[in-house]
């Protein structure tokens, strides 16, 4: 695995936390919602519909159905997750509406489903990245498309989204242990799929 | 777990999470979403009181009427009036960038519309020479599938560019064309006959001979296009496999908003619209920056032809351009401020609030913002003007600019007159008086004392006028401007002036500069490019001579515009052909029928073109009327074809005789 990949990994910084949406969700405004969250949820989609305007309008739908609901906040999972549990429907939706209208011959067919198209703009930094970073980049795609579906999202909400089990489980509507699970078995297959790609891993894989 | 095993499994983790991290990067929100997002939850945070429950009921009930009637009309519509051109809808698929679609087949009200232009054109026989033209470049394409064809096609057809998404590519357009057909089994027939029948992917089509196409038969249409991909979409949209242009939520409010019996329909997709913003940016620009399907149409009426325009504004820029929404409509008391007799009017009622609109043109990126800001301040500097703090306020009123015949001379240029009042709380005359004042700065500092406006009071109206000397140094300034162009230009023929023309040419040039005289009214401003124009303006303030307002042909024109409309123009064509009829008949005193069809061919007195549009918030919505008389304008149609079939036949007579002889 390239150096780039670990050192930004490595850097990586958590989501902000906010003094006001620890005490409840009495003064969470839709404002301060989107404010907070809106990156997160646009990413999530992204990720998953290839289509910029359609990921655009997903994460739109998700905030307008958010603020509707958004007495419904319970602070059990945080507001992140629940955003996330909203995106999560929509992207479903979106992708099946999307697959009613967009069927097409084989030859033209974009895949798409819980992994993005690798060639879409929606997808990487862009044309600047190294021939090496780009192999890379399509080696994990397909290690992941070949996981389960519930354990690839289960895998991008940990490592991608950075969020906890807990709240893996509140997205996804798991409990604690079924998220373990999923996780364990994600990763145990990505790293046998793998032994190439993540060196010096035979060992955990087995 | 020793140690050991409890670090690889740690370090393989970190692999792991880096490795997601990278591949499944992905962009930043944009700017466009952050705003629409935001201004959603700004909705929410901060509702709009509702309304009472009765009007809440009064509303349902409206709706619940209104969509009744559409229902109904649109079945009525279906049943009643075939419309092939626009079914076509129906076969293409939802992800097009551009649909044209054109439908010959008259509404009821266009019925003896139609019929009379049926028989202009066969009475001018324009009909049989187009079929003649038809048939020889039929020829000359040397396609006889095309020849064998024409007889079993109509008039209607529907045209579309489909996004072709190509792994590792931008999604490339390709072209596909509906024509409607009168006998689809006999076209099948003869493209049996004349193709090449290629079965693929489980779809047959046609592969044409001699040309680079593909055809198939689709319902009463004949499909082509270079591509059998596009064919084979087509083919699943008409069996309900894919989702097509006319299940499109948007492109059925945009095709709501057009007449129902539109002749001509032009729709352009959110992708087609950011492809030619690509383009703008380069110039800094991206006008349609998140506008989605936009449509334009034209549509045959008795009086002439009638365009419409329809776009929507995304939620993301409508906070940006929401000014222009509460400009008020254009009322009556406009043209009351405007004497009578004008050949064209153009008026804004908010001129201010179209500068937002302009600066959201301006692209998103840094560098033409930066570009934008920098002439800004530029301008700002140099004129001493605030654009926000004396422009804008200034212009928050109407504001009308009116061209008028010459009252002096009628063969002389006509005349100008500016109107800026003071509705909306607009002060125009503060911003007058720091131009002048600025206008004073500038020419003193060229040495000369500067110029001075002298004013005149008329009961209650302040009229300003420049002072003659200043009158000179504003008239050498401009005219030692005006006579550095001439004496850069050439002279006739491309060669070069003559000392006596060059000496008399910044002279002519200084007493041929129109001198601005202007009045105040209130704080209103009325600008003209001469005193007895100004005059005039004045004596409608006095109310001493008719206004536009009374003007039977603005008065008829105005019938004409969108209501609620906010910009309005209004060009009187009679009165401008009239104007230029004595010199056209003169010019063509061979052809006077003809001179006498151009004079009228934009129909009565009391007619002209219009163009209006107003934006609510959430679509702007424009049409343009042009009038036109069809009897003229096909004998004038067949006048042009009868040139030009003489011109190439004459040049043909020419080539065989200049042709060289070869001798043996």
């Amino acid at each position: 695995m390239n150096r780039l990949a670990l050192s930004r990994w490595q850097t990586r910084s958590p989501e902000p936390e906010d003094a006001t949406l620890k005490q409840g969700a009495e003064r969470l405004t839709a404002s301060i919602l989107q404010e907070r969250y809106l990156a997160c949820v646009y990413r999530y989609a992204a990720r998953r519909i290839p289509q910029r305007q359609e990921a655009e309008d997903v994460t739109a739908e998700v905030f307008a159905a958010a603020f509707e609901s958004l007495h419904r906040l319970k602070g059990q999972a945080g507001p992140q997750a629940w955003l996330l549990g909203i995106a999560r429907r929509k992207v479903a939706d979106a992708l099946r509406r999307r697959t009613r209208r967009r069927e097409t011959l084989e030859s033209e067919m974009i895949p798409h489903g819980i992994i993005a198209d690798t060639n879409s703009q929606s997808v990487g930094p862009g044309p600047h990245v190294s021939i090496e970073d780009a192999e890379a980049r399509k080696r994990m795609h397909e290690l992941v498309a070949a996981l389960n579906p519930d354990q690839a999202e289960a895998l991008l909400l940990q490592y991608v989204d950075g969020l906890s089990i807990n709240e893996i489980g509140a997205v996804m509507g798991r409990s604690h242990e079924a998220v373990n699970s999923l996780l364990q078995r994600a990763r145990a297959a990505i790293f046998k799929a793998g032994q190439g790609y993540f060196l010096g891993v035979e060992e955990v894989a087995k | 777990m020793s140690e050991n095993e409890t670090k690889s499994i740690q370090d393989s983790d970190v692999q792991l999470g880096a490795a997601l991290q990278n591949a499944f990067a992905s962009d930043e929100p944009s700017e466009g979403l952050k705003q629409r997002v935001a201004w959603i939850a700004e909705r929410h945070d901060n509702p709009v009181p509702k309304r009472p429950a009765r009007f809440r009921f009064i509303r349902a009930t409206g709706a619940l009427a209104l969509l009744v009637v559409v229902l109904g009309g649109t079945l009525a519509w279906k049943y009643l009036f075939g419309r092939p051109g626009e079914t076509a809808i129906q076969l293409i698929p939802a992800d097009a960038a551009l649909v044209v679609t054109l439908d010959t087949t008259p509404s009821p009200a266009q019925a003896p519309l139609f019929l009379r232009l049926k028989r202009a054109l066969e009475s001018a026989h324009i009909d049989s020479k187009m079929n003649d033209m038809i048939k020889g470049a039929v020829e000359d394409a040397s396609s006889p599938i095309s020849a064998e064809i024409r007889p079993y096609l109509t008039t209607n057809f529907a045209f579309a560019m489909l996004d072709m998404p190509r792994p590792g590519g931008h999604d490339n357009g390709q072209p596909v064309v509906f024509l409607a057909v009168n006998n689809a089994g006999k076209v099948e027939e003869l493209l049996a006959r004349s193709g090449r029948h290629v079965r693929q992917s489980g779809f047959a089509y046609y592969r044409l001979k001699k040309d680079d196409q593909c055809a198939m038969v689709v319902a009463n249409y004949l499909v082509l296009s270079t591509s059998p991909s596009i064919l084979a979409r087509v083919q699943m949209a008409y069996q309900g496999r894919l989702g097509t242009v006319a299940g499109l939520r948007e492109y059925q409010e945009a095709r709501a908003e057009l007449p129902e019996d539109a002749t001509l329909m032009v729709f352009v997709s959110p992708s087609a619209l950011h492809e030619l913003d690509g383009e703008g940016r380069k110039l800094g620009v991206t006008p349609f920056r998140d506008t989605r399907w936009m449509a334009v149409s034209s549509t045959l009426r008795n009086q002439g032809l009638v365009f419409d325009y329809r776009a929507p504004v995304t939620p993301g820029r409508q906070p940006r351009i929401q000014q222009m929404a509460q400009a008020p409509a254009i009322d009556m008391a406009a043209y009351k401020q405007l004497p009578s007799g004008a050949y064209g009017v153009f008026a804004l009622s908010d001129p201010a609030s179209y500068w937002d609109y302009l600066a959201s043109m301006v692209a998103d990126d840094a560098k033409s913002r930066g570009q934008f800001d920098r002439g800004l301040h530029e301008f700002e500097t140099q004129t001493g003007l605030s654009v926000s703090g004396d422009i804008l306020p200034a212009l928050r009123g109407r504001t009308l600019f009116a061209v008028y015949p010459n009252s002096d001379d009628a063969t002389a240029h006509p005349e100008g007159l500016i109107v800026i009042d003071d509705s909306n709380g607009a002060n125009p005359a503060a911003l007058v008086e720091k131009v002048k004042t600025w206008l004073q700065r500038t020419t003193a500092k060229k040495g000369n004392a500067g110029a001075r406006f002298i004013p005149a009071q008329q009961s209650s109206i302040t009229v300003w006028h420049l002072d003659p000397d200043s009158r000179a140094v504003l008239g050498d300034t401009i005219g030692s401007i005006l006579g550095g162009i001439m004496r850069d230009e050439e002279g006739p023929n491309g060669a070069p002036h003559t000392h006596e023309d060059q000496a008399k040419r910044p002279a002519a040039a200084k007493m041929s500069t129109p001198t601005p005289v202007y009045a105040q009214v209130g704080n209103s401003i009325l600008v003209a490019t001469s005193q007895a124009m100004l005059q005039r303006a004045i004596q409608v303030h006095q109310g001493l001579v008719p206004t536009l307002a009374e003007d039977p042909a603005f008065t008829a024109m105005r019938q004409m515009a969108r209501p609620g409309t906010q910009g309005i123009l209004m060009v009187n064509l009679a009165a401008i052909m009239g104007r230029v009829e004595p010199y056209l008949k003169d010019w063509m005193k061979d052809e006077s029928v003809i001179a006498d069809d151009i004079v009228h061919v934009f129909g009565a007195p009391n007619t002209g073109l219009v163009a209006s549009g107003n934006f609510d918030g959430q679509v702007e919505r424009g049409s343009l009327f042009l009038p036109l008389d069809y009897d003229r304008l096909a004998r004038l149609i067949k006048a042009g074809m009868d040139q030009g079939t003489d011109i190439a036949g004459h040049n043909g007579e020419n080539i065989a005789e200049d042709r060289p002889v070869i001798r043996k």
